[in-house]
């Protein structure tokens, strides 16, 4: 698919208003990446001066160290269980005969928006602290919560992919051909999954990287997530701030560029087929 | 080895779709192509013989063995599906070698064979290329190389040429009927196209809502259609609704024609089959089965002519000549050319239970 | 597999199925189900003291009428925005137009921290734009900074990541509508106006109820933005919430029974679009 969709007269309110957007989108992002490198700013339109200071002062500081590095590991970990987890639920809830296994793919999908971060929080708070499930500030566990979080996009991905390429199809070709169920798994549906996997598990990646409301409920003063140091930085120096942010915004930019160039070989490997 | 269907039903669930009492023959060596409309049921006989659906009730065999309750994987069935299903992600010795990978063949002698039935389609020189560098065509060919390279005990084709754009159509008709002559395997084929199925298939099955009308060979089917459904989906046809007078004589709209009906009891309701070729332009309208009318509509298509012919009492013909014939004037239905055949179902039971004896009138 | 009598598919079988995907059913059981089945619990074990003592309380109708002005309103900007980016990004060339998505679908995995620290920098009280707006029009910085800080401001900063989701479900319907329609009407006699109205908008109702909705109780249900942005100043249902359960005092009872009102509230929301979506 490709040229021009709808009809092609651009209409110069479109472009105003898209324009606008832009600013609007763009504006936010600047100032903070302008406050990170910025000396000081204090009541002035933009910061005065040129500095490299706030990162030095956030790479030295043990408390950001020692979050991010929770952080990478969280995150780390959230995408290994939904990979593991996510790719055989996907094919289950994408090959899903039985209208309840359907029902609960759907289900799913609305969860993170249904139940909101603070109550599912508050949740974890009352379940997680009874004697007989005391995990309550595990790092583990808020590697669940950010499993839970996070697979339901990773699900829909994959699921939408399964779909789209006619996994069945060539499941029963390759079963025509003799191939067991575990050799079409490995042979077939997995092979062809490569590249939505990859674009999946960079959006769970970022997701995880940047989930605050969850994580600030449940994770243990030895487990903070950086988000979490993040907002105590929000009420310092401006600029340390900015940086301490920069951080985060760097590794959401970077998961963005990853995932269209996932999707830019998925696009050329699979050629017109499918 | 031959493939056989032995009063085979299913239903879907929860829709009145599916198949009923199918009994049905593929013989060793045979092309049996299976026609019909869409949701006749066609490619539902073809899933219950892959394996990819089990009958409700009935019995599937191969080579005499009870083949209905093993599983897809295990029944050794070559199938080209209408996609052609080809993975993406393998070259087109990958996916030609598969089933052979599957069958720890080993290795060299697998590249042989690989190497083998890729020069027999013609597409030794593109091995290590992708399915999606190749036209529909040459797609088509990796399907049909894959299907076969394992010698299965048959071969399944699902509207194998529907994907293909009308030129390359007729070249593939030739391959796969030239390919399944020099596998001489047991082959089905699903199609929707009744020139495709006419002009590759031994034997037709007609099929319609879930139930097989007829079985014979393209031209039984055309000269002795079992009833008026199959009458009218294969070829052009004039029917008419008709009612025996005698046993030479069966009352029409068009008038009383001579013709043998000494298969079916006087009284009884038939239908009247014409092939427009059979149809004699004439000079006057003196004899049985003779009628006067003018020519409406005079279509010019190359070596033929087809003219709708219109009767005095408005009823209206089909009819083809050779194209230097001139629209005429009158018209005759020569006695032997006016078929009588039954005009519901039950004339299809009855045909296909005695498909080798003469249901009706010999042309 | 019961010989010759079963069903549709005799390969993999509901039960590798079933297999396959019970390590993630268990994770949601136990992760999702079970914590929010302890929120139940606690409510109900409460009796009617929960709900009485939350139907009673001011602090709580008030929060409950500045979500939904929030939700509404937030979903409403989203929506006129991200329909008017979606048309416009129809009518691009393929190009640009992945581009132009690449841009603005980055805030879709933003921390709300980001988005709300990079708010506080342009529409703080020393923000750029409000400096801005000062120096260029005068305004008056203190009530425009503290708009921001409002249930009307914080929709407006809510738009900024909901807006990503609104064009991300309706480009595609967009760039796949067929535009033949138009040409079609315009033919008839329509003018580009008319066109929009009686043809275009009608057949992407059902899509956009549905955007609307879901941006609507993610607004509704979603607490990380307006914490970094204003503390706990304002009064929306999710920060009464968060106070309430960061605070080892308050009484459980009532916190689960407000959790399950704002869950059973964003699933209500989502719920009335799903089906208002799908049932025309």
């Amino acid at each position: 698919m490709s040229g021009m969709a709808l009809s092609g007269r651009p209409t110069g309110l479109g472009s105003a208003a898209l324009a606008l957007y832009s600013a609007y989108l763009v504006t936010p992002m600047a100032l903070i990446l302008i406050g990170s490198v910025g000396g000081v700013w204090s009541n002035t339109l933009l910061p005065v001066g040129l500095t490299g200071r706030w990162f030095e002062t956030l790479v030295a500081n043990p408390t950001f160290q020692k979050a991010f590095i929770t952080s990478l590991w969280v995150c780390a970990a959230t995408v290994v269980v939904c990979i593991l987890i996510g790719a055989p639920l996907a094919y289950a809830v994408a090959m899903a005969k039985s209208p309840a296994l359907a029902m609960f793919g759907r289900i799913l999908y609305l969860t993170p928006v249904a139940a909101p971060a603070v109550v599912l929080g508050f949740g974890y708070m009352l379940a997680f602290s009874t004697d007989a499930l005391p995990f309550l500030g595990a790092g583990w566990l808020t590697v669940a919560a950010h499993v839970v979080v996070c697979l339901p996009y990773f699900l829909q991905t994959l699921v939408a992919d399964l779909k789209l390429q006619g996994v069945e199809v060539l499941e029963q070709a390759a079963e025509s051909l003799g191939a067991p169920f575990h050799r079409r798994f490995l042979d077939i549906v997995l092979p062809g999954l490569v590249h939505s996997i990859a674009s999946a598990s960079i959006l769970v990646a970022a997701l995880s990287i940047g989930e605050f409301q969850l994580t600030n409920l449940i994770a243990g003063f030895l487990h903070r997530t950086y988000p979490i140091v993040l907002l105590q930085a929000f009420y310092g120096a401006t600029g340390f701030a900015c940086a301490a942010t920069v951080v985060l915004l760097a590794l959401a930019l970077l998961a963005a560029m990853a995932g269209s160039l996932v999707a830019r070989g998925a696009t050329a490997s699979r050629g017109d087929i499918g | 080895m031959s493939v056989v269907l032995d009063q085979v039903s299913f239903a879907y669930p929860g829709a009145g779709a599916g198949v009923r009492d199918i009994a049905l023959e593929i013989r060793e060596g045979e092309l049996l192509a299976v026609i019909g409309p869409s949701g006749c049921g066609k490619s539902t006989i073809l899933k219950l013989i892959a394996g990819f659906l089990m009958p409700q009730s009935g019995r599937i065999s191969m080579g005499g063995e009870d083949m209905t309750t093993v599983p897809p994987r295990k029944r050794d069935l070559g199938i080209v599906f209408q996609n052609y299903a080809l993975f993406p992600h393998m070259t087109l010795a990958e996916n030609v070698g598969y089933a052979l990978k599957l069958r720890q063949v080993p290795s060299a002698e697998a590249g042989e064979r690989v190497r083998e039935a890729l020069g027999m389609v013609g597409l030794g020189h593109l091995a290590d290329r992708l399915p999606r560098s190749l036209s529909g065509g040459q797609q088509q060919r990796v399907a049909l190389a894959r299907a076969l390279v394992f010698r299965p005990r048959a071969l399944l084709l699902d509207e194998p040429l529907s994907a293909l754009d009308a030129t390359l159509r007729g070249e593939m008709r030739d391959e796969i009927a030239r390919l399944q002559h020099l596998h001489g395997i047991a082959t089905l084929h699903i199609t929707h196209d009744q020139e495709e199925a006419l002009s590759m298939a031994h034997r037709v099955a007609v099929m319609r809502e879930g139930r097989i009308l007829q079985v014979d060979t393209p031209e039984g089917l055309y000269a002795r259609p079992a009833n008026r459904a199959v009458a009218a989906f294969v070829g052009q046809a004039n029917l008419f609704d008709g009612q025996v007078l005698d046993a030479v004589t069966v009352r029409t709209a068009i008038g009383d024609l001579a013709c043998a009906a000494h298969a079916f009891p006087r009284g009884m309701a038939v239908t009247v089959l014409i092939r427009p070729e059979a149809i004699r332009p004439v000079e006057h309208a003196n004899g049985p089965n003779r009628f006067t009318g003018h020519v409406t509509r005079d279509r010019f298509l190359g070596a033929l002519r087809r003219f709708d012919f219109t009767l005095s009492s408005g009823l209206r013909l089909a009819i083809e000549t050779e194209s230097h014939v001139a629209p005429p004037g009158a018209i005759e239905l020569p006695p032997a050319a006016v078929q009588v055949i039954a005009t519901g179902h039950e004339g299809a039971t009855r045909s296909v239970a005695t498909k080798n004896e003469n249901p009706a009138v010999s042309a | 597999m019961g010989q010759n009598r079963a069903g549709t598919l005799p390969r993999t079988g509901a039960g590798t199925r079933a297999m396959l995907a019970s390590p993630g059913l268990l994770l949601f059981l136990l992760f999702f189900f079970v914590p929010l089945g302890f929120v139940l619990a606690e409510a109900l074990a409460g009796g009617t003291h929960g709900i009485r003592t939350i139907l009673a309380s001011r602090p709580f109708w008030t929060g409950l009428l500045n979500s939904l002005v929030l939700g509404v309103l937030a979903a409403a900007i989203s929506l006129g925005i991200g329909l008017a980016v979606a048309l416009r990004l129809a009518r691009m060339a393929e190009r640009p137009r992945l581009a132009w998505q690449f841009l603005i679908a980055l805030p879709l995995t933003f921390s709300g921290l980001i988005v709300a620290y990079g708010f506080i920098l342009a529409f703080g009280r020393a923000g750029f734009v409000t400096l801005l707006l000062e120096r260029f029009f005068g305004v008056d910085p203190v009530p425009f900074s503290q708009a921001v800080y409002s249930p009307y401001g914080l929709a407006f900063v809510y738009a900024y990541y909901l807006i990503p989701r609104v064009v991300m479900m309706l480009t595609p319907v967009l760039v796949n509508f067929d535009t033949a329609q138009l040409a079609a009407a315009e033919s008839l006699g329509a003018s580009r106006l008319r066109t929009l109205c009686d043809i275009l908008l009608p057949q992407l109702k059902a899509p956009m109820i549905s955007a609307f909705a879901l941006v609507a109780a993610v607004a509704i249900g979603a607490y990380g933005t307006a914490l970094a942005l204003v503390g706990t100043q304002v009064n929306i249902l999710p920060l009464q919430l968060f106070t309430m359960v960061s605070d080892a005092g308050s009484d459980f009872a009532v916190t689960a029974t407000l959790g399950l009102v704002l869950a059973a509230l964003c699933t209500l929301v989502m719920g009335l679009g799903e089906w208002a979506g799908k049932g025309r």
